[in-house]
């Protein structure tokens, strides 16, 4: 397969745009036309009305979080780690959504009428703590969407040679265009049609695999490929250390060390991108009713945990199987076309093309178009939701109206998407890899998981270990990693993530045993924000 | 306490409605939050749960066999590995459609 030194792409620059273009039209007309009569008032357009039903929500928390990375991440961890990749992947990011299950559950029966989790904590706890949630809410969606939009991008540039700051632009303008028309519906609609075309591709790649077509290998036939990466210990990622090259060359270990740290890094990580994240409560929010929303979180995990397990298994175990080696330029076996391996995190794209040439490539482009499009619009929308109602309507305009409020909410998508472009551009520039943002993610803001459990199920829960222990934990665990562990990627940033959890437990805990502060949770039942145009 | 007594509450507890009971066995108290009422498993919802931890305990068992039991994988159980994972993605493929469409065709549940 190998053929040349010189970067190719298999499809003409154009052909991205197009996807990227031919996907925006669709999901927005969908919008347009059946979702017309939604999202008119301020409450809504961010609480979906409340009455959507569990197959929607089930495949919205699916495609919701299914990310470029749950795609490309998971199959560079089956690359970089072997076997156990994929199942640590996909445990370490399936833990978070049944947790939600027993939070929304818990949420919604104390205070049916929240519209965003800050908004709970303003009731919950006090303005100090709503405050540092709805400034953590709106850094892990930015995160979550600047980590879309590079994967995305990445994946792009990979199959099309089109330009990376262009189709940022371009994913950006498709992310705010239909969540603007009818806000939390739009997205939990677009997110349900995305999900159920993202199985059909799915299924297409990983049965090619599985039947052994071009590079598959057939049920298990990988084997041979990952014993002789043990015996040969090939270099296939020639800019990286020895250390990444180790785990590499223990692919058929369970116990992958590498890939163990990388479960603590992905669970601790994943928790705070879920349950800080307001996208994954404005789904709990939109559900009709509260049994609804429990099984829907559930059934969303064990149907979402084969997605980067299948994807690992057939593409990343591919990869590394085949020795495919970073930088080097691979031929379709069915049509001779060449495509350039630029980076580890693409090797899933590659093994698309390389397993089922145009098909292959057509399916995995859809489907990380349509995870990036589904997940990207809906952190937005929930971005620029927290940003009205508990910032403007929750602290500087309490007076504000609905109408007011809907305004904000629809100028700030604009607003947001504008500054978000700017941070994936600085990134890019500056050199912060793609699988750099997945796994530091936790360092920054975990800290604030411990804390919100806390303050949902405990009844004595003080107000500032809450407040004090999701702060100093994301200081000192991002101070460790910065300052300590000089931005180390491998056990560097696992001890980080380690760190950041249990200060902000050693601090929350204590103090609460220590001074308790009784609450009485009946007292939520009739709370929230009053969206009638009155005073809160 | 007497024979006689303690006849008598079994009895009373057996004369209790099953729902009565399981919400008398919860023991929830709104006012102090107490929050085994929401991690209990409710009488509808039994078998979602039941599911659950069914999946969440063969993981875990699968996990802890492939680590500590035998942690290089052969080439049976390599096989094994790739057959669970297609066979799941399917059935969850199957899952999220047959949901949508219930939702649909029924004209509910799809937010009005």
């Amino acid at each position: 397969m190998l053929f040349a030194a010189e970067v190719t792409t298999p499809l003409p620059g154009w052909t991205g745009y197009a996807i990227m273009f031919a996907q925006a039209l669709i999901y927005t007309l969908m919008v347009v036309l059946l979702g017309r009569t939604k999202g008119k008032t301020a409450d809504s357009f961010i609480a979906g009305g409340r009455n959507i039903g569990h197959g929607m929500i089930h495949n919205s928390i699916i495609a919701t979080w299914i990310w470029a990375a749950t795609l490309m991440m998971s199959s560079w961890t089956g690359y970089s780690y072997g076997v156990a990749g994929g199942w640590w992947y996909g445990l370490g990011a399936t833990i978070p959504l049944p947790l939600m299950a027993y939070i929304c559950r818990r949420t919604r029966l104390d205070m049916p009428e929240h519209r965003s989790y800050p908004e709970y904590i303003r009731f919950r706890l006090d303005r100090k703590n709503q405050i540092l949630q709805a400034i953590i809410t709106i850094i892990v969606c930015g995160w979550v969407t600047l980590m879309l939009v590079t994967g995305g991008a990445i994946m792009l540039v990979q199959f099309t040679g089109a330009n990376f700051y262009y189709m940022c632009i371009v994913m950006m303008a498709i992310f705010v265009s239909y969540v603007a028309v009818a806000g939390l519906w739009a997205s939990i609609f677009a997110d349900t049609i995305m999900s159920l075309v993202m199985f059909i591709c799915i299924g297409i790649l990983t049965s090619a695999v599985f039947w052994g077509f071009g590079a598959g290998a057939g049920l298990g036939g990988y084997y041979d490929g990952l014993f002789n990466a043990m015996i040969a210990h090939p270099e296939l990622q020639p800019g990286e250390g020895v250390a990444v090259w180790k785990s590499q060359w223990d692919g058929l270990n369970w116990v992958n060390a590498a890939g163990l740290g990388f479960l603590i890094v992905n669970t601790v990580g994943n928790l705070g991108a879920v349950l800080c994240n307001q996208t994954y409560w404005s789904r709990g929010i939109g559900s009709d009713n509260p049994r609804n929303l429990f099984r829907s979180f559930w059934t969303a995990a064990w149907c979402w945990y084969p997605v980067p397990l299948s994807m690992t298994t057939a593409m990343g175990l591919g990869g590394l199987a085949k020795g495919m080696v970073v930088g080097e330029t691979y031929l379709s076996p069915y049509n001779g076309v060449a495509s350039t391996f630029t980076e580890s995190a693409a090797v899933a794209p590659m093994m698309a093309f390389m397993t089922l040439g145009y098909i292959g490539l057509a399916a995995f482009v859809i489907t990380v178009t349509g995870a990036t499009i589904s997940t990207g619009a809906g952190e937005i929308l929930s971005t620029a939701a927290v940003v009205a109602n508990d910032i403007y309507k929750g602290w500087l305009r309490p007076n504000a109206t609905g109408k007011q409020i809907l305004a904000i909410n629809r100028i700030m998508l604009y607003i947001i998407a504008v500054a978000l472009l700017l941070i994936a551009f600085w990134w890019r520039a500056i050199g912060f890899s793609f699988s750099g943002m997945y796994q530091a993610m936790g360092v920054f803001f975990s800290s604030a998981v411990v804390p919100l459990w806390m303050a949902i199920f405990h009844r004595n829960t003080n107000r500032s270990g809450v407040f004090w222990g999701t702060i100093i934990g994301a200081i000192i665990g991002s101070g460790y990693w910065i300052f300590i562990a000089d931005f180390d990627m491998l056990w560097g940033v696992v001890w980080a993530n380690i760190i950041v959890m249990a200060v902000s437990a050693i601090i929350a805990i204590p103090w609460t045993l220590a001074k308790p502060e009784p609450f009485n949770f009946q007292s939520l039942n009739e709370a929230g924000y009053d969206y009638s145009d009155t005073h809160v | 306490m007497a024979e006689e007594q303690v006849h008598h509450n079994i009895e009373a507890r057996l004369e209790m409605d099953h729902d009565a009971l399981l919400e008398h066995l919860r023991d929830y108290n709104p006012e102090t939050g107490g929050w085994m009422k929401y991690m209990h498993v409710e009488k509808e919802d039994w078998w979602w749960d039941f599911g659950a931890y069914v999946h969440i305990g063969f993981l875990i068992f699968w996990c802890l066999w492939c680590m500590f039991v035998d942690g290089y994988v052969t080439r049976a159980q390599f096989q094994l590995d790739h057959l669970i994972t297609y066979a799941w993605i399917a059935s969850s493929a199957i899952y999220s459609y047959a949901v949508v469409i219930k939702d649909f065709a029924g004209g509910k549940g799809t937010g009005g």
